[in-house]
């Protein structure tokens, strides 16, 4: 397949992740009794979100507001290439991969925050000084939170990170690599209870205040393909990715990840909004502590039992 | 045919705080002398029923100083009902606060009655103490429900929801689609309530006791309501303010989480009192003649969901030439400014939501 076909199946690809995460959180939210609402209502707000006029703040940094949803888009196209699928279903296999996932979801943030700053609004500014918040929140809770399964795989490459799981999913033995690498991953989509910098009546939805229209859709695919490519990552590196009995390899894998996103998206919803300053307590006094430990419980375990966990 | 307004350039008015009337702090006392911002939020917004502007001037998070402004519901209801005769005033009572129309209707209703000497028995009495009590939980119950809502707490909205669709049930037996219309002058003629109304009245009092408890021990939930919107019981008392918010700062600590806690333990012991006291109106209004209310002044009050609601009458023998009402949400509302400068302003939105501030009733 040549580099166009590629990149047009990645952005499809996204498209209907997003729409999958949409309808997933709606039927989080409404139960299954509602199925038919949740499968109908995100394209019922896709309709509306594209027959509304695309509108511009006075005084708003232009180049910034209309760059951000494409920045933020690309981002998450380009990370979403080295997600594995199958053993051989994946855009490219750098020996870096995890790496590279990481460093491309960077200008996201940088994305999010643009679209705040650019509005010339209180709201928008705020927004962003919380969408700021959050990132060095996450950022560092995260990087160590996903060197737990690069020790044990001795690799970047998230396919090699699948093999290694043959025999024993990261998760059994990193379960608090997980729950980090889980909260880290609403934290950084601003999910519930995370969802401080666009949520709450006072800044009428914060960093995406003043968008409408088509660009407003484009950020609500790109929140939702993030929150989908966090949970393939996260089924990639703690739940032994593709692998599993009798079905073929793509379809474990999305098995896996709709069920893990349905726990996390189940889950936040049954706590109250964090606000920015308790999201930095508990990122800086909590998390980071507790993925200084993971780090040395996996070393520790490796040494102990060298060749043993994979 | 509808006329559509023409487009036009010209910019909309930006929302102004009057800098002179705040007293915002300058550079050298911040902490960091960053820019202020102003933050508009209303007319219409969530936090309270009906509209209301806040401007938050904020130092980052921090908010510094908040102007309020009220009276885009303001309908001159006590000037009106000096123009009207009773049965009209008591319709303009009712729609004081739309939310608490029994609690306004009953006010003016026993003013009237007072005016005329006439004392009611104390069965009437006790049914109308139960339809306040049961107006009351509605309230609270409506209430816990947006609150759950601002959280963005979906246990709490779950478990909250089904309290205000099980007391329509009972209220539905109870009295039918209005009890407003049996609270009239010289009136109450009672028979007993089913049974199986009582028990749902008391098993729904045990709900919520219960889930008081779970909340008080609720850590998550703590986090976002304790020590915010703190309120002293004696600044309440100066400026008027009663019901639950008061009751939460005399026995509790008087922050946002005491006055969730306080509105659920009065919930459930108005329920039970409902359970006990509420008997079912079977006869209509009839043979209240035409009357003036006889020369004389009054007032009133009744514990309406958000306080006391009081009103003041006085009748020349033909009409009321006076007309005043005691506004609980009033009271409180000036408090806003002092309450919220200084707290984080993502804080805002709860503590606002926590006073249960209807402006229908504020604005009068």
């Amino acid at each position: 397949m040549n580099t166009f076909g590629v990149a047009l199946l990645v952005v499809w690809s996204l498209l209907i992740c997003a729409y999958g995460i949409a309808v997933l959180e709606r039927l989080t939210a409404l139960g299954l009794r509602h199925f038919r609402a949740a499968v109908l209502l995100p394209l019922a707000e896709t309709v509306a979100l594209l027959r509304q006029e695309n509108l511009v703040p006075r005084g708003a940094d232009r180049l910034l507001f209309h760059s951000a949803p494409l920045v933020a888009l690309t981002s998450i196209a380009l990370a979403a290439l080295v997600i594995p699928l199958g053993p051989a279903l994946r855009g490219f296999d750098p020996s870096i991969g995890l790496f590279y996932f990481i460093v491309v979801l960077g200008p996201f943030v940088i994305a999010m925050m643009n679209a705040g700053w650019s509005q010339n609004s209180p709201e928008g500014l705020s927004g962003t000084f919380r969408a700021a918040a959050c990132l060095i929140s996450y950022e560092v809770p995260l990087g160590f939170a996903v060197i737990g399964p690069v020790m044990a795989a001795e690799s970047l490459s998230t396919a090699r990170i699948v093999e290694a799981q043959t025999g024993l999913w990261y998760v059994v033995w990193q379960p608090l690599g997980f729950l980090i690498y889980a909260i880290a991953a609403l934290f950084m989509t601003y999910r519930r209870p995370f969802d401080l910098p666009q949520a709450g009546s006072e800044l009428a939805g914060g960093v995406l205040a003043e968008y409408t229209g088509a660009r407003l859709l484009l950020f609500h695919i790109a929140l939702n393909a993030l929150f989908f490519l966090l949970t393939a990552m996260g089924v990639v590196l703690f739940f032994g990715g593709w692998q599993g009995p009798g079905l073929p390899g793509p379809i474990w894998f999305l098995v896996k990840t709709v069920a893990l996103a349905t726990v996390l998206l189940w889950g936040g919803r049954f706590l109250p909004r964090v606000r920015h300053d308790q999201m930095l307590s508990l990122a800086w006094k909590i998390l980071l502590p507790a993925s200084l430990v993971n780090v040395a419980l996996v070393g520790i375990l490796i040494l102990v039992f060298p060749g043993e966990k994979s | 045919m509808l006329a559509l307004p023409l487009q036009s350039d010209e910019v909309p008015p930006e929302p102004r705080v009057e800098e002179k009337a705040l007293p915002l702090p300058g550079k050298q006392e911040r902490e960091i002398a960053t820019e202020l911002m102003v933050m508009s939020l209303g007319p219409v917004q969530p936090l309270t029923a009906g509209p209301l502007r806040l401007l938050f001037v904020c130092d980052g998070e921090q908010i510094v100083a908040v102007q309020t402004e009220a009276g885009y519901a303001a309908r001159g209801v006590a000037r009106a009902m000096t123009h009207a005769t009773w049965r009209e005033s008591a319709a303009l009572a009712s729609a004081l606060d739309p939310l608490a129309p029994i609690a306004g209707r009953l006010a003016y209703v026993s003013a009237l009655e007072q005016l005329q000497h006439w004392d009611p028995d104390p069965s009437t009495l006790h049914q109308r103490e139960a339809l306040l009590a049961f107006e009351r939980v509605e309230n609270h119950v409506s209430w816990l429900v947006r609150f759950a809502e601002f959280l963005a707490d979906d246990r709490l909205s779950i478990t909250a929801r089904h309290f205000p669709v099980r007391l329509a049930e009972v209220g539905a037996v109870l009295w039918g689609q209005s009890a407003v219309e049996w609270i009239v002058p010289q009136s109450g003629v009672l028979s007993p309530l089913p049974h199986t109304q009582k028990r749902m009245l008391e098993h729904l009092a045990a709900e919520l006791v219960a889930l008081r408890g779970r909340l008080e021990g609720n850590r998550a939930l703590a986090l976002r309501t304790a020590g915010i919107g703190l309120l002293a019981a004696d600044r309440l008392r100066a400026v008027g303010a009663s019901g639950p918010v008061l009751h939460a700062s005399e026995r509790r600590q008087g922050d946002v989480l005491s006055r969730l806690l306080m509105r659920l333990e009065e919930a459930a012991d108005d329920l039970r009192y409902a359970a006990r006291a509420a008997v079912m109106p079977s006869v209509a209004e009839q043979g209240i003649a035409p009357w003036s209310a006889p020369p004389g002044e009054t007032a009133v009050t009744v514990a309406g969901p958000r306080g006391d609601i009081g009103v003041s009458l006085a009748s020349d023998g033909e009409n009321m030439c006076r007309v005043t009402w005691r506004r609980p949400s009033a009271a409180l509302l000036g408090l806003i400014p002092e309450l919220l400068t200084g707290q984080k302003l993502a804080d805002a939105e709860t503590i606002v939501a926590s006073l249960d501030l209807a402006m229908a009733e504020a604005d009068g």
